[in-house]
């Protein structure tokens, strides 16, 4: 089913300067070359990026491919924002949720298994925008200042965009805990920008 | 060196089809490079190619193909593991994609496991430019596309001997120049002939050139040397040279004319450099 | 946005050596600055890896449902597409298989002596079968795959698997179908003499095509039937009769001997 209806979509045209939504069009339209580019274009930083949640080689690799063949199959669900044809994001939510299930295949004698409802803590959005500049503002002072649990919590949360669970999974701590370090966190935060 | 035979060896090969016969004692030594087959229809040239592919038994005389002989079926399976052969006007099942054809003579040629074999066929699509149309089916190909499927299906596994019947037919210019890119690049390591009508390819490409008339070899040499033996039997002439002379009328008015003898230069007879062409008509046309 | 990286801080971050804070900045960057991406160092050999890797889930070709079932059943994958790679012919052969045996059928239920057209056809039908799954002429990529090193007997002796497996299914399904069929034993008397003309025919094919040699064959066969039917003294059926069932079975193997043989020093 899935095939024909692929087929049936017609792929826009694209080339390797073509913007990710393009591509991701032409993916759902089930061109592979599409996603060529695309995997070019993109498996370099997410592999960089995920590389400083997991040490195992073969577990990243694994995740990098999961994230590509969901890109593969749900190219379809990407709607690019007005103005932002840009997917980093997208594929991101995408490729950390994969390490996570990665994670969890090897060591799931300690996860509960169970998709429970989401929660999510925090305006990711909102708290990225103020981190573009950590660097440069007091935030950076106060983020090297907080112990690297805190900072972890953070990290998970409001950079990774992951829901209090996730975090707890790939953290490898319970929720609670999660929970008050990222309260912890932006309370200290919040005193440091004040 | 001189111990080693050559990859392809051919001493007294005859072929003879009920009472007619299509090859007569046929010698030939082909060494790794590209030659050129060359002949007119009927002459002999796909009898001899499908000999040296294991597809049909000499009459008399002895093939040895890199080193083996073809006749005893363990070293031909051996032999046919090394090489590769498109047919004149090859024919596929038109229900396969071009994928599953060629997956299927990945099968067949024994290319290791499902992934390497896949990677194999990946390969031949993209050589022969038929990424885009891997999952058409076949009947949805046109001429030209199948000829180049045929030519992938040959190429598989980068086979040392390597055997094509009229491969550039329904190729366009582009896609010529193309297979002329890949036909030379196997032909550094790999022993290939090339059965065509298309001089021009042969000039592009072939280090060897083997006419064939009549099942009998009429000349073996380099493109140049058979360019020699047409010297001083070319000439640009003002006027028609009259019947019985092989000629044509060039875009210039004047006449070109082929003369078999090498008759001395008359009134209004220009000698001129003859191509690999006028060179191939003076030896099958003299005849 | 008010920064960018450097390409150091690219490098340092590509290679896993940024500090934690430094990272989190990068990659709360890197998450919609594109330029900046690119700035991180490729890894060609990696990534050309990755690709193929990925590429081969995505670009694998559907299997047909031929060859789905017999990998199911436990059928090596290459050998099940030489099997479900039969050519065109012999589903023309399959059908017209059915409609013989049907006709059969009919004539058995309904004509006096109707059941001899089972016994005339029945061990034909393999035969056939055979005859239109390889060679030259039947097989349109037969030139393209003759020169192959798997073509010859071993992609004969497969064909042979794939035509007999249908063929000796639907002739039992016919026989069970047939007015006298009430033993076990007339479900399958027609059984050996279908195995020892298509053994025959592929001894033949040593020397003949293997079209030619399953019609001498065939011909061998109807001959033999229609003479005893026409001098009327033996019934034709005794040449399906228990007693010759015993020499039937004497030729098919003799018949698996030769090509037992034949396989071995080829």
């Amino acid at each position: 089913m899935k095939l024909l209806r692929r087929a049936r979509r017609r792929a826009p045209d694209y080339g390797p300067d073509s913007t990710d939504a393009v591509l991701l069009a032409a993916v759902a339209a089930g061109q592979t070359h599409a996603l060529e580019i695309l995997h070019r274009r993109h498996a370099t930083w997410l592999r960089a990026r995920l590389r400083y949640r997991c040490s195992d080689p073969d577990q990243l690799d694994a995740a990098l491919q999961e994230t590509f063949l969901a890109v593969w199959r749900n190219a379809g669900s990407f709607t690019p924002r007005p103005g932002d044809t840009d997917a980093g994001a997208w594929l991101w939510t995408i490729a950390i949720r994969q390490l996570i299930s990665q994670l969890r295949k090897r060591a799931n004698h300690w996860i509960s298994d169970s998709d429970a409802d989401y929660e999510t803590i925090g305006d990711a959005s909102a708290e990225d925008t103020v981190l573009l500049n950590i660097e440069h503002g007091p935030l950076g002072a106060a983020l090297h200042s907080l112990s690297p649990e805190l900072r972890s919590a953070i990290q998970a949360t409001v950079l990774d965009g992951l829901t209090v669970r996730e975090a707890a999974q790939i953290l490898q701590i319970p929720e609670g805990t999660v929970k008050t370090r990222v309260m912890r966190a932006k309370a200290r935060l919040r005193e440091a920008l004040t | 060196m001189s111990t080693l035979s050559a990859p392809v060896h051919v001493r007294g090969l005859t072929r003879r089809y009920g009472t007619r016969t299509a090859l007569e004692g046929l010698d030939l030594d082909l060494w790794p490079g590209v030659t050129g087959l060359l002949g007119r229809n009927g002459a002999g040239k796909t009898t001899l190619l499908r000999c040296l592919a294991t597809d049909l038994e000499p009459s008399a005389g002895r093939i040895r193909l890199l080193g083996r002989d073809p006749e005893r079926a363990a070293e031909r399976a051996r032999i046919r593991a090394r090489l590769g052969y498109l047919p004149q006007n090859p024919e596929f099942y038109p229900y396969f994609t071009a994928f599953g054809l060629l997956d299927y003579m990945a099968v067949l040629k024994e290319l290791g496991g499902r992934r390497a074999r896949h990677d194999e066929v990946r390969r031949g699509l993209e050589r022969v430019g038929l990424t885009d149309r891997r999952h058409s089916r076949i009947r949805r190909l046109s001429g030209g596309m199948r000829q180049r499927l045929g030519l992938a299906a040959a190429l598989l596994g980068d086979p040392e001997v390597l055997l094509l019947d009229e491969p550039t037919i329904g190729l366009d210019p582009e896609q010529r120049i193309r297979f002329r890119g890949l036909v030379s690049e196997l032909g550094v390591r790999s022993t290939v002939v090339l059965s065509t009508h298309q001089i021009e390819d042969v000039a592009a490409l072939c280090q060897r050139v083997v006419c064939l008339d009549e099942g009998r070899v009429v000349f073996d040499g380099t493109p140049g040397e058979l360019v020699d033996r047409a010297r001083g039997h070319v000439w640009d002439h003002d006027g028609h040279p009259g019947r019985g002379h092989t000629a044509w009328r060039l875009a210039d008015g004047r006449y070109r004319v082929l003369t078999p003898t090498s008759a001395p230069a008359g009134p209004g007879l220009e000698p001129v450099e003859p191509t690999l062409e006028e060179a191939y008509l003076l030896l099958t046309g003299a005849r | 946005m008010s920064w960018h990286l450097t390409p150091a801080q690219a490098h340092e971050y590509a290679h896993h050596r940024s500090d934690d804070v430094t990272a989190m900045s990068v990659e709360a960057h890197i998450t919609r600055c594109a330029p900046c991406r690119d700035l991180l160092p490729d890894d060609e050999a990696w990534l050309a890896r990755s690709w193929a890797d990925l590429r081969d889930v995505v670009d694998r070709p559907r299997r047909g449902p031929v060859e789905f079932l017999l990998s199911r059943l436990g059928v090596g994958e290459g050998t099940a597409k030489l099997l479900a790679a039969t050519p065109g012919l012999y589903r023309a052969w399959l059908l017209a298989t059915v409609v013989v045996l049907a006709a059969a059928l009919l004539a058995a239920h309904h004509l006096p002596r109707g059941s001899l057209m089972f016994a005339f056809t029945a061990p034909v039908v393999p035969l056939v079968g055979v005859a239109l799954a390889y060679g030259r002429g039947v097989d349109p990529a037969h030139a393209l795959t003759s020169v192959t090193p798997l073509s010859g007997q071993r992609l004969l002796f497969l064909r042979t698997s794939a035509v007999l497996v249908p063929a000796l299914t639907l002739c039992t399904a016919a026989a069970l179908l047939l007015p006298s069929a009430r033993t076990p034993w007339s479900a399958v008397f027609w059984l050996l003499p279908a195995l020892t003309l298509v053994a025959g025919s592929l001894v033949l094919s040593r020397w003949l095509p293997l079209g030619a040699a399953s019609t001498v064959v065939g011909t061998l066969w109807l001959t033999a039937l229609g003479a005893l039917t026409a001098s009327g003294g033996t019934e034709p059926l005794q040449l399906l009769a228990p007693q010759a069932q015993a020499w039937w079975a004497g030729a098919l193997i003799a018949l698996v001997c030769a090509i037992a043989w034949r396989v071995r020093t080829a």
